[in-house]
């Protein structure tokens, strides 16, 4: 399926360029170096465009049919809105996505900032899911497969970005709640996710990747006063699809910015590796060892009829 | 820097009529008011009050950029487009597409990628962007509804029907702000 | 229990006694030989049960509540701590604890030290049964428990580490079913089963060693994907698995001395000789292998601490908590267990044992539940979860005594003594001291 639906998207694609010459249309999708998804699509989400209007929950909601939240999508107020335990509003299982403000010191204009999930080009989700219930597609999605999930919940104790939502209202069918990149509805059918078609400030910007790589650093180039240099997301856990540009810095706007520049799987590998190991070496080891202990002791009885042979270690 | 950026496009779709006058900014040939109908899906069209929106700015290019004859207000724009002539036609959407993400455009921009112009915003960014950043600067009203009124979808799409005891106070009675 | 034994019962502990030849019947044998009328009359008489009755009258409508009303009734329901009590303390603390069955299982059956056999079948059913209580408790923390097999039959995610965990405990859970499958057999008087399972002891406990290394290491690595969430202090990248397998040997090895010292001092009844007589001289042997597991691990942890130069973390609370964890679960168990094994204190090697057991329980929950999130915010368990993990930790202590009232796992079902004793070798022992060692209690 995966397959058929990113033909489609490239068919479309080509349908577009027919106009164009031949060369610059292959260019186009044509794989700069061969590693990660090179045809993948992503979003570049640009804060110092955000105004926080929430237009984009609101169309994420609609698009995915998801439970009324509790407060309309006009009440701004829930911006603001902190927890009980003082954590910003996070994705939960009615929303795939969410705004919040950030008050930057010195500073008297607020910075908003989207959370969805990043749609990383080495998922954790992935990889730590012992049912395999996640995929990353060829259009750089992160999917997730609710018809195998168990229930364990490995993967939002393993997503970095805290994305991963669990619906632990419902007692019979209790399911990982998370952006999907629209990937059904939207961006097989070559059309962008329904939240950076609704942005009214165009503040995402949806292309491939490495397209939205070079927006970025051409902004930042263009604008450097304006912008922090740095792109999160472009090396962040490995890379990942959506990534942000922000005019301060990423930590004051509730980004992680101690992530490791590796996939977090690179943690992993070093017991992986073992695994094997221990699996071949281990009985051929133990049984020396019995065989040994076996042989001392046909010994220590041959020898005498000592009964302290017990304590000769 | 930002209000410059912002400052790009205002009006425009609707206009290929418009392209004679728009030459010298001859107030007379120019539409008083224009119809915005972009976001009619959730929104009611916005009358677009043009001949005020000239009176108080110093240039037609402070939302046409070079097109509309005037000089550009940035000198970046000026370093290529240094001609006065009026484009034809002046209509934003000659340049901003409707529909910047949809796989046509967004091949073509990938195609054209060595094109100056590349990160060029669709029509409606175009407009915000352009809108807003004015009325920001200007401390005109900000607010989704002080310049859309909300139809029945829209309203169904924000869920305004739910209870909302803090809303009117946070978004000083008119709807997004902000 | 202890009053009828005084007053001369004998519980039942192998074949009826020559005078009628015929077998228990099951019925029986579940009774321990008693009439129905005794055998009530001592389960109401002991004040435990009643302790029991009490947390499951309460907890058991509660366990019943999440699975009706679902995860959110008895949880936060937090989106940022997935894991709670249930895992925190029903996997990561249960699993190691429960090492003990493949200890035991290698000293005996590779290592050829048949003198630790009396105390080998407890080890074993205190791995098995820890290792049951660990996934009962993870059915308890499943969003859909009914899945628990689709990791082996439905869909595989072999790259993972849960996938691996997965399997290994359940292939790990069937082999100390067979382990422990031989006492039952005796207990049913079928010894052909016991006999087969004698034969392939060496394979099964192969497989144990295997397994249990793997396993042990793969929930210590489960954390290895989460680099950020738990603290520096407690998190390794490169020995992370190492800890948490390292931990495993003096935290199983202390589970048996804690777990025999208790059957001791409240079951004496049902131990014969062999068992109370050898226990003393066994735990100071336990005990050895759990200080020299606790010094490598001490060792381990240290190497971590300047591999990743976490020594300024020392000086923060969380460093507070870290000490202290350290110190009371790791150095002085050390220091009790050098003193205790030089001048043959078993009273004190014991109570480092409890020790090493409560800093491994530490150990686990600050890891999975108290440093997790260490820059977010600190959550503690819903009433709910406290309530469930009590009260599965209830059934678990109702499960494992009542399986050492009858299986012959503390005492040598009598129609084998005979085989046994040429295997065994109890050095100079005294007169088995039943009323001796009822004397002490008062029931």
């Amino acid at each position: 399926m995966g397959k058929i639906s990113r033909r489609k998207f490239l068919a479309a694609g080509v349908a577009g360029a027919v106009a164009g010459s031949i060369g610059g249309a292959r260019s186009a999708w044509a794989a700069p170096k061969l590693q990660g998804y090179p045809d993948g699509m992503g979003v570049l989400v640009d804060l110092t465009r955000c105004i926080g209007c929430r237009t984009c929950e609101a169309a994420c909601n609609a698009e995915h049919n998801l439970p009324a939240p509790q407060e309309p999508f006009d009440d701004l107020s829930v911006l603001e809105k902190e927890s009980h335990n003082g954590a910003k509003r996070r994705t939960d299982e009615s929303a795939y996505t969410v705004v919040n403000r950030y008050e930057i010191p010195g500073s008297d204009t607020p910075v908003f900032r989207k959370m969805q999930c990043n749609h990383c080009n080495e998922p954790s989700c992935l990889t730590s899911c012992f049912v395999n219930a996640y995929t990353k597609t060829g259009e750089g999605a992160v999917i997730y497969d609710p018809e195998v999930c168990v229930g364990c919940r490995m993967c939002m104790v393993a997503c970095p970005f805290y994305v991963p939502a669990y619906s632990y209202s419902s007692a019979l069918n209790p399911l990982i709640v998370k952006c999907n990149f629209c990937y059904d509805n939207r961006l097989v059918h070559g059309q962008p996710p329904a939240c950076v078609e609704a942005c009214p400030q165009e503040a995402m910007v949806f292309g491939h990747r490495e397209q939205l790589l070079a927006i970025g650093r051409e902004r930042i180039r263009y604008q450097p006063d304006k912008y922090v240099d740095h792109i999160y997301g472009e090396k962040e856990v490995g890379g990942t699809a959506w990534m942000y540009l922000s005019g301060v810095p990423f930590e004051q706007v509730g980004f992680d910015t101690t992530l490791q520049k590796e996939p977090i799987i690179s943690n992993v590998k070093g017991f992986l590796g073992m695994v094997p190991m221990v699996l071949a070496i281990w009985p051929a080891l133990f049984t020396g060892f019995h065989m040994l202990a076996k042989k001392r002791e046909r010994n220590a009885a041959a020898d005498c009829q000592d009964d302290k042979k017990g304590e000769s270690r | 820097m930002q209000a410059r950026l912002k400052r790009r496009t205002e009006i425009l779709a609707f206009l290929a009529f418009f392209s004679l006058w728009a030459v010298h900014c001859t107030a007379a040939d120019l539409p008083d008011t224009v119809e915005i109908d972009g976001l009619a899906k959730y929104y009611y069209a916005v009358d677009f009050d043009h001949s005020m929106h000239i009176d108080i700015v110093e240039s037609c290019a402070a939302c046409h950029h070079h097109t509309a004859g005037t000089p550009a207000v940035d000198e970046k724009c000026t370093m290529c487009h240094d001609r006065t002539e009026a484009s034809s036609p002046v209509a934003c959407q000659r340049c901003h597409a409707p529909d910047p993400f949809s796989a046509e455009q967004v091949y073509s921009r990938e195609r054209e990628s060595r094109r100056y112009h590349v990160d060029k915003p669709g029509l409606k960014g175009a407009y915000h962007r352009s809108c807003l950043g004015c009325h920001i600067s200007e401390g005109a009203p900000i607010g989704c509804q002080d310049c859309h009124e909300r139809n029945q979808l829209g309203d169904s799409l924000f869920k305004a029907s739910l209870e909302t005891p803090n809303a009117k106070v946070a978004a000083g009675g008119g709807g997004g702000t902000h | 229990m202890k009053r009828l034994v005084k007053n001369g019962t004998t519980p039942l502990d192998g074949p009826r006694p020559a005078p009628d030849k015929q077998p228990w019947t099951f019925k029986e044998k579940l009774l321990l030989g008693l009439s129905l009328r005794d055998y009530l009359s001592q389960a109401f008489r002991n004040p435990l049960n009643w302790v029991a009755a009490v947390i499951l009258v309460v907890g058991l409508p509660v366990i019943v509540s999440r699975f009706i009303f679902g995860l959110g009734y008895v949880t936060h329901a937090s989106n940022d701590y997935p894991w709670g009590l249930f895992l925190g303390f029903g996997l990561f603390c249960m699993v190691p604890l429960s090492a003990s069955g493949f200890l035991l299982g290698t000293t005996v059956e590779v290592f050829g030290r048949h003198d630790y056999e009396s105390i080998e079948r407890l080890a074993l059913l205190n791995g098995l049964l820890g290792y049951l209580f660990a996934v009962v408790y993870l059915l308890a923390d499943l969003g859909q428990p009914w899945r628990l097999p689709y990791p082996m039959v439905v869909s595989w995610g072999p790259a993972a580490v849960l996938f691996l965990v997965g399997w290994h405990v359940a292939t790990y859970l069937s082999v100390q079913m067979a382990e422990v499958s031989a006492s039952f057999f005796e207990w049913v008087g079928w010894l052909a089963g016991k006999r087969f399972i004698r034969r392939i002891a060496l394979g099964l406990t192969t497989a144990g060693i295997i397994l249990s290394t793997l396993h042990q290491g793969a929930l210590g690595a489960l954390f290895t994907y989460a680099p950020g969430k738990v603290h520096p202090l407690w998190y390794s990248d490169e020995f992370q698995w190492v800890f948490f397998f390292c931990s495993s040997i003096p935290a199983g090895l202390c589970m048996v001395i804690v777990v025999s010292t208790i059957i001791k001092r409240t079951m004496g009844w049902r131990c014969d000789s062999n068992f109370l007589d050898n226990l003393d001289r066994l735990t100071i042997g336990l005990a050895k292998g759990a200080s020299m597991g606790l010094v490598t691990y001490f060792t381990i942890k240290l190497i971590g601490l300047a591999h990743d130069n976490e020594w300024a973390y020392l000086a923060t609370s969380w460093g507070g908590l870290y000490g202290m964890e350290m110190l009371m679960g790791v150095v002085v168990p050390i220091v009790l267990f050098a003193y205790s094994i030089r001048h043959n204190k078993v009273g004190l090697a014991r109570f480092a044992a409890l020790l090493t057991v409560l800093g491994i329980v530490l150990n686990r929950l600050n890891t999975a539940l108290f440093t997790f999130n260490w820059n977010l915010y600190q959550e503690l368990p819903h009433i709910g979860e406290i309530i469930i993990v009590v009260s599965i930790f209830t059934i678990y202590l109702l499960v494992y005594r009542f399986l050492l009232y009858r299986l012959p796992i503390l005492y040598t079902w009598k129609e084998e003594t005979v085989v046994e004793e040429a295997v065994v070798v109890i050095p100079s022992a005294e007169k088995p001291s039943e009323t001796q060692s009822l004397g002490e209690v008062s029931a």
